[in-house]
């Protein structure tokens, strides 16, 4: 007895021991789980907790334990419909819950729970295991995320293998050629690639395969509708864990609007009916539009790269024209003549302003020229014009000088007309040799008693007068003024060596001469015009008889 | 310039070609005073076709020349003065009493022909 005694208590006592090192065995390797292990009461207390559990909800082992098992849970409720689950259906998994750390941060959970029971099959309580999902959760919004970006994309993102087999298509695929996903899933790209590009796709696709690396490309596509897009495209491999490649992802941009866009400035730059022409840097020809080609006659192929100073009369201005460009980035009107191939030329006046990528960086020269030939025909004939006008107004003008000489030929000739008639208002008539006889009628104002001592002067020259008979019978009126010019007049006539009778003085005319003291006694007078003819015939030596008186007075 | 004078039988003529200075006109009254007395000319004729104006110089100078060769023994004429002169020269009151004149150089030798003749025929 004492023996089985002792057997029965060495054998309880190993037992004992085996149950505590089975105890601590699977103590340690409940510690050594990261999963947070935990036991409850079937009244829902936290019997006990692993390390894990302790890390999740940031609280010690000892308040953990005999506290409520839902605490620990952003939904209490749930947690504990969760363990009650668990009473009446012996287990349940992958229930997800979300703890709460002490200090907020939330760790997502799935919970697989179950009772264990006594060796007598009593329920003792609840075992549950949970295993962090965080990570994997971040990884599916990760992926979902990208998913939608990929979705929400404009541009068409395609998958696909290197046999050209599409295996992903996005909604701005399906916007773009009009096909669902599903329609074209499984299926070959070449749907939407047109006929003749097809090599192009398996070109593509081959240098891939091989680990080359694809440049951006554009080229055409073609829709669901047979509408053809124009399309930049970006191919990047699709490697597998290994780096292996597997396929091809393909971006490809609609550049439609773009395309037009640039061929709106292209059509632009067309239209232009200025010649337009783009220059590199070395001076070669590098664009240009409809205008160049026909103002040079030379075709667009050859033009392109071709010297740009060839299609002037001076290239050596061209030169330096475009280097003046380049050195201060711009010219303005600046003169050449483009030869046309036929050698037509055409004056022009070049802008030019040199044009630079994104970064700054010279490209070349754009050169704008200006056609002034319409100006300059116009010009000259302006300048034709205006000689012409010049030319009508010297014609005018000899005209009008013509005129004015024949009017004054006309002047002329009605001055000696007027002198004609002045000179018969006061006639000096000879009437012998040496013998002048000036018979005035009217009266005799300044002007006629002027030209009476002219006349009278320059016909005593003239006539190699000695006498000059001066008759005022007809003279209604003398003056003194008068008077003094008859007397000055016979002087002046003196001095010439002739000698002035005046005659014809009637009563009135004398004694008014007398009582305003005009002195006449210088003059020689005679009463009456045939007394100062006789006076003068004496002078003269002449001696004027009658026959009959004659031969009376001989025969006497 | 001085005046040309020439030596015409018993006269002497003294031809004025041109513009006279005062000095030239003193010359010439000195000359032809001179020369009268030299050659005993019996008449002087100035010519002054060429003149077209008188000053009151020569005007004055001329009378004297006139006066001078009066007490000399001998006549003097004026000979061409022109009508434009003539008539100038009375309106600035040089008219030249006492002195006589002629139309040229003929009228002029007539009048000292006729004058000296009449002298002859007054001593005859």
């Amino acid at each position: 007895m004492q023996r089985s005694d002792d057997r029965a208590g060495r054998s309880r006592q190993r037992r004992a021991q085996d149950e505590l090192q089975a105890s601590q065995y699977a103590r340690s390797l409940i510690e050594a789980s990261l999963d947070p292990l935990v036991t409850i009461s079937p009244d829902g207390k936290i019997t006990d907790v692993n390390e894990a559990t302790i890390r999740v909800t940031g609280v010690a082992r000892e308040q953990l334990v005999g506290s409520d098992f839902s605490n620990y849970f952003t939904e209490p409720k749930k947690a504990r419909e969760g363990y009650q689950q668990v009473f009446a259906k012996g287990s349940v998994t992958d229930y997800a819950l979300t703890i709460r750390h002490g200090d907020g941060k939330l760790t997502d959970v799935l919970y697989n729970a179950s009772v264990y029971k006594d060796g007598r099959g009593t329920v003792l309580g609840v075992f549950a295991a949970a295993r962090d999902i965080t990570a994997q959760k971040k990884a599916g919004e990760e992926r979902s995320r990208l998913a939608a970006i990929v979705d929400s994309s404009a541009d068409a993102i395609i998958g696909k293998t290197l046999n050209g087999v599409v295996t992903s298509w996005n909604k701005g695929a399906e916007l773009m050629f009009g096909y669902a996903a599903s329609e074209v899933i499984g299926k070959h790209i070449s749907i939407v690639i047109p006929p003749q590009l097809r090599d192009e796709e398996r070109s593509i696709l081959e240098r891939l395969s091989q680990g080359h690396s694809i440049q951006p490309y554009e080229t055409t596509r073609v829709r669901r509708d047979g509408g053809l897009i124009d399309v930049s495209v970006t191919v990047s491999p699709v490697r597998d864990a290994d780096g292996n490649i597997v396929g091809a992802s393909k971006i490809a941009r609609d550049i439609t609007a773009q395309k037009q866009a640039s061929q709106y400035a292209r059509s632009l730059i067309e239209a232009s009916l200025d010649p337009l022409v783009t220059i590199s840097p070395d001076g070669k020809i590098t664009d240009v539009n409809e205008a160049t080609i026909r103002v040079t006659g030379v075709a667009r192929d050859q033009l392109v790269g071709s010297d740009f100073s060839n299609y002037f009369t001076e290239p050596d201005k061209a030169r330096e024209g475009y280097r003046q460009v380049f050195a201060q980035g711009s010219v303005t009107d600046y003169p050449l003549t483009i030869r046309h191939k036929d050698g037509e030329l055409t004056d022009v006046l070049y802008n030019a302003s040199v044009y630079k990528d994104v970064g700054g960086n010279v490209l070349g020269v754009f050169a704008a020229a200006r056609d002034i030939t319409d100006q300059k025909k116009a010009e000259t004939e302006l300048q034709k014009a205006h000689s012409e006008l010049e030319l009508r107004v010297q014609e005018r003008t000899a005209e009008l000088a013509t005129a004015n000489e024949s009017l004054q030929g006309e002047i002329a000739e009605r001055r000696r007309a007027e002198q004609v008639i002045r000179e018969l208002s006061t006639p000096v008539l000879q009437v012998r040799d040496g013998m002048l006889i000036l018979p005035i009628i009217g009266i005799l104002d300044s002007q006629r008693a002027r030209q009476l001592t002219e006349q009278l002067l320059r016909a005593i020259r003239d006539n190699r007068a000695r006498v000059a008979v001066v008759d005022i019978t007809g003279v209604p009126a003398v003056d003194s003024k008068i008077a003094n010019h008859l007397l000055q007049t016979a002087e002046a006539a003196r001095l010439m060596g002739a000698t002035v009778v005046l005659t014809g003085l009637s009563p009135e005319v004398a004694q008014a001469l007398v009582s305003i003291g005009v002195d006449l006694s210088r003059l020689t007078t005679v009463g009456d015009l045939q007394g100062g003819i006789a006076d003068a015939d004496r002078r003269l030596g002449y001696k004027v008889t009658r026959e009959g008186e004659t031969a009376l007075g001989r025969r006497a | 310039m001085r005046v040309p004078i020439l030596k015409q039988g018993p006269y002497l003529i003294a031809s004025v070609q041109s513009a006279l200075t005062d000095a030239d006109l003193l010359q010439m009254r000195d000359d032809l005073a001179r020369l009268v007395g030299q050659h005993r000319s019996h008449g002087v004729v100035v010519d002054v076709t060429a003149l077209d104006v008188l000053d009151s110089f020569a005007a004055r100078t001329l009378r004297t020349m006139a006066y001078a060769i009066r007490l000399r023994g001998a006549q003097m004429v004026i000979v061409g003065i022109q009508p434009e002169v003539a008539f100038a020269m009375v309106q600035l009151g040089l008219s030249l009493p006492g002195v006589d004149t002629a139309l040229d150089l003929e009228e002029g030798l007539a009048l000292l022909n006729r004058k000296t003749s009449e002298d002859h025929a007054s001593e005859g």
